[in-house]
């Protein structure tokens, strides 16, 4: 087993810096900051001075060792545009983006799962028709649109919660239900079918032969065997809203990863964008290492393989 | 819709929310109401003034934030004219080499300390050091030779060549900063944390992304501001800051675009403020290669002859711009050549320079444009009107970052849709960079014009420098140097009780003199 974890890490490892390395050429390949920075009447020497300064007049494997002896000690350098530690701001806008796409995963479970369960419950009654449009609403229309709709009526027009910023609950109701929407939506539909194919099994069929009244068949017999697929899809349906949150983010003057990364790249604020990188990378290695170790401790197939 | 029942309330629903988005609320817009009280200003915009450092930022983002918390010794009005400002006088030497500035007594920077000729001298220093990465080093490094403090009231620049701009330069980029509090900051990068100034406004706080906040400065040397507190918002979507104007949540938002212009025109409770822009489109020739068609004049007069600039202004900027008539608009306070006109729409005159100049077939030519700062739409547009006479042009679309590299590469060509501004109010600004043999963003070599621009480079008299750039600009727009189509308009809408005006030909926002009805 030690051996097993050993090989992972040091595969995890290897992809991490993979990834950094990819990030670190990519960022300098597409432009060079000082010419955002200095103002057209700057010679090719005044350049020079400030490449000089910024570190990025060495040879790129130079730059490179130097970022990951940086790296070591837990430096991502300075963020040019905000002159702070490059990690810093990173965190700073990472906590916006956990935060609604974790309201938005709440949201989407609270309205999804009574939503699908009521109506694999009463198929074709009327919560199954409004399940029906509302779930093809939340799959067709990208959160972006939502986001317009609920700022013009919720915001506009009553005056119900702010049209955008970072700040208190209010500021969060709109964004959260915007994205929201999207996921409640996949939640609902897989809860409809999964109970409603439970609920046509050969135990449920028993247990209602036997007498069990049929909220204890719902929710402890057929409930519970239903979510399994559910789980699966609310897990991977979080990665997918902390991608998806940008055009919310946009919309609403989130300040999130997304929007923070979208400016660095425009700016070429390459350590910025760097840190946000290698934060993801290193967050992603983590977690599948994690569901591989997970997996070797319930099959040993895969850890003496 | 299905005629099922239970879509029949959903219907009605959508129907309602439909004619909701249709029609702009005024119920809760600004209406003379502050957003938070009469004590604050907030403001919208729609980029962060990340680093706070004035003397190392560039100019677009800065200049919101650090007109009002930083002085120069001389600074610009709202139609960019000088005037005084930590500076009382100045006086040039006789070889144009020197300027002697008199400081303005009584001066206290935000932490306290007294402003001298020692803090003006620390702050020159500062932008020529390598070490603080200034974004403003250029304007300096090249033309300062060494700066005197004879008393602590005087400071004396002494410069390598003379330089008429300078003036303009001073009042654009030499941002003053306290000598002491600056140098016991362990890091150059830790003043733009906590900068200090000697402005209206103090620094107070900066969270990234969410907001930046000042407060008025009691100690202020000048008349202060009617405002005591002004809190900038970032929202970078543009509808999302007309959304904010019309829910009363912002007092004053800057960016506004020509659609939404075009909304809120007819909208009650707020004001729209439009002001030319300073900042020409015109599209860049590379002209220098006698290989192509371009080094030929009548080709260059065709292509502006062939374009229909009023309807583009009309289709593409709403009409929120100006036909353009030289490099200089003609909203600089001064150096535009007022007596020019723009080309007219003349497709057929455009045709017979063509065939005259020897292309009566046209040819192939490709022209590279910006995405986001241009809608695809517009380079289309300047293709076909080109295409109808016989200027066959592929468009070819790089973003923001690549097309600055290219541009300031010379790699941009052979045409090029460019849009730049200005920030000093100085025709050489544009002049030098656009026109001049060497510049920047010039492939341009006209031995005429070359040799006014370096007589005006040379020369300190006003009067005698606006005369040069009237004949510089008739000989560039004569030449067709350039395409010249538009100066677009900077638009902005407040509160009816605000009092406020925006600046002309610039993107700063200046609130000294700011305050409710």
């Amino acid at each position: 087993m030690l051996n097993y974890l050993l090989k992972r890490l040091a595969q995890s490892a290897f992809t991490v810096f993979l990834v950094i390395a990819l990030i670190f050429t990519v960022v300098r390949a597409i432009g060079d900051p000082t010419h955002l920075m200095l103002p057209p009447e700057a010679t090719e020497a005044d350049r020079q001075v400030l490449r000089e300064q910024m570190g990025l007049d060495k040879p790129l494997p130079v730059q490179f060792a130097h970022f990951v002896a940086q790296l070591a000690r837990g430096d991502f350098g300075n963020s040019y545009r905000f002159s702070r530690p490059a990690f810093e701001v990173v965190l700073n806008a990472l906590w916006p983006t956990l935060l609604l796409a974790l309201a938005a995963l709440a949201v989407a479970i609270v309205i999804g799962l009574p939503l699908g369960v009521a109506s694999a419950l009463w198929p074709q009654g009327w919560v199954d028709q409004v399940g029906k449009v509302f779930a093809v609403f939340g799959q067709a229309a990208p959160p972006f649109f939502f986001s317009l709709l609920f700022v013009k009526v919720f915001s506009l027009q009553w005056g119900w919660f702010p049209t955008g910023g970072y700040g208190g609950a209010r500021h969060l109701v709109l964004p959260m239900m915007a994205l929201g929407w999207y996921a409640a939506a996949g939640i609902s539909r897989l809860t409809r079918s999964s109970m409603s194919s439970v609920l046509q099994s050969e135990y449920v069929k028993f247990a209602r032969i036997k007498g069990v009244p049929q909220h204890v068949i719902v929710f402890r017999h057929a409930l519970k065997n239903a979510l399994l697929p559910v789980i699966t899809f609310v897990s991977l349906q979080f990665g997918i809203l902390m991608g998806g949150a940008v055009s919310v983010e946009v919309v609403f003057a989130w300040p999130g990863m997304g929007q923070l990364i979208l400016d660095s790249i425009n700016n070429l604020d390459y350590t910025v964008v760097q840190a946000a990188v290698t934060l993801a990378a290193v967050t992603f290695a983590l977690v599948n290492l994690g569901v591989d170790v997970l997996y070797a401790l319930i099959d040993p197939r895969i850890r003496y393989a | 819709m299905p005629t099922r029942l239970p879509l029949k309330p959903l219907a009605r629903l959508l129907t309602a929310l439909g004619s909701t988005l249709l029609t702009f609320s005024a119920a809760h817009a600004l209406d003379g109401k502050p957003a938070v009280d009469r004590n604050t200003l907030v403001v919208a915009l729609s980029s962060e003034p990340g680093n706070l450092d004035p003397q190392v930022a560039a100019s677009i983002d800065s200049a919101k934030f650090a007109w009002n918390v930083f002085d120069t010794l001389y600074g610009f009005d709202l139609q960019g004219n000088l005037e005084p400002r930590l500076a009382t006088a100045y006086k040039l030497a006789t070889d144009g080499r020197s300027y002697t500035f008199t400081l303005r007594r009584g001066v206290k920077f935000h932490n306290g300390a007294a402003f001298t000729a020692q803090d003006v001298k620390y702050s020159l220093d500062r932008i020529l050091l390598p070490e603080t990465k200034s974004t403003r080093r250029p304007f300096f490094v090249n033309s300062v030779e060494g700066i005197d403090v004879p008393d602590e009231h005087t400071v004396v620049i002494r410069l390598k060549k003379r330089d008429g701009a300078f003036l303009n330069k001073v009042a654009g980029y030499l941002y003053i900063v306290p000598k002491a509090y600056t140098e016991s900051l362990k890091t150059p990068e830790e003043f733009a944390l906590k900068p200090v100034g000697t402005g209206p406004y103090r620094f107070v706080s900066h969270q990234i992304g969410r907001s930046l906040e000042l407060a008025r400065f009691d100690d202020f040397w000048g008349n202060k501001p009617g405002v005591v507190k002004i809190q900038y918002r970032f929202i970078p979507e543009a509808s999302s800051r007309v959304n904010a104007v019309l829910a009363g949540e912002v007092d004053l938002s800057a960016d506004i675009v020509p659609t939404d212009v075009e909304r809120l025109q007819g909208s009650k409770g707020l004001v729209v403020e439009s002001v030319p822009g300073g900042s020409p489109v015109y599209v860049r020739i590379y002209s220098n290669d006698p290989a192509t068609p371009f080094s030929k004049q009548g080709v260059r007069l065709a292509l502006n002859y062939a374009l229909d600039k009023e309807a583009l202004i009309r289709s593409v900027f709403r009409g929120q711009a100006a036909p353009l008539a030289s490099h200089i608009p003609a909203s600089y306070p001064w150096g535009s050549n007022k007596s020019l006109k723009p080309f007219e729409y003349d497709p057929a005159k455009a045709r017979k320079l063509l065939a005259d100049a020897g292309y009566p077939q046209g040819f192939d030519t490709s022209l590279l444009c910006t995405t986001p700062t241009f809608e695809r739409a517009f380079c289309e547009a300047l293709a076909a009107y080109w295409g109808q006479v016989g200027v066959r042009t592929q468009i070819r679309i790089v973003d923001s970052t690549a097309s600055n590299r290219l541009n300031n590469t010379h790699q941009s060509g052979p045409l090029f849709l460019s849009h730049f501004g200005n920030a000093i109010y100085e025709p050489i600004h544009v002049i030098g960079g656009s026109i001049a043999k060497d510049g920047t963003w010039s492939d341009y070599d006209n031995p005429a014009v070359q040799k006014l621009i370096e007589q005006v480079e040379g020369e300190g008299d006003h009067a005698k420098r606006e005369d040069l750039f009237n004949q510089i600009l008739k000989l560039a727009r004569d030449d067709g140097q350039g395409v010249l189509i538009a100066e677009p308009k900077l638009n902005y809408v407040r509160d009816p009780a605000l009092q406020w005006k925006p600046q002309i030909g610039g993107w700063s926002l200046n609130f000294r003199s700011v305050s409710w009805k």
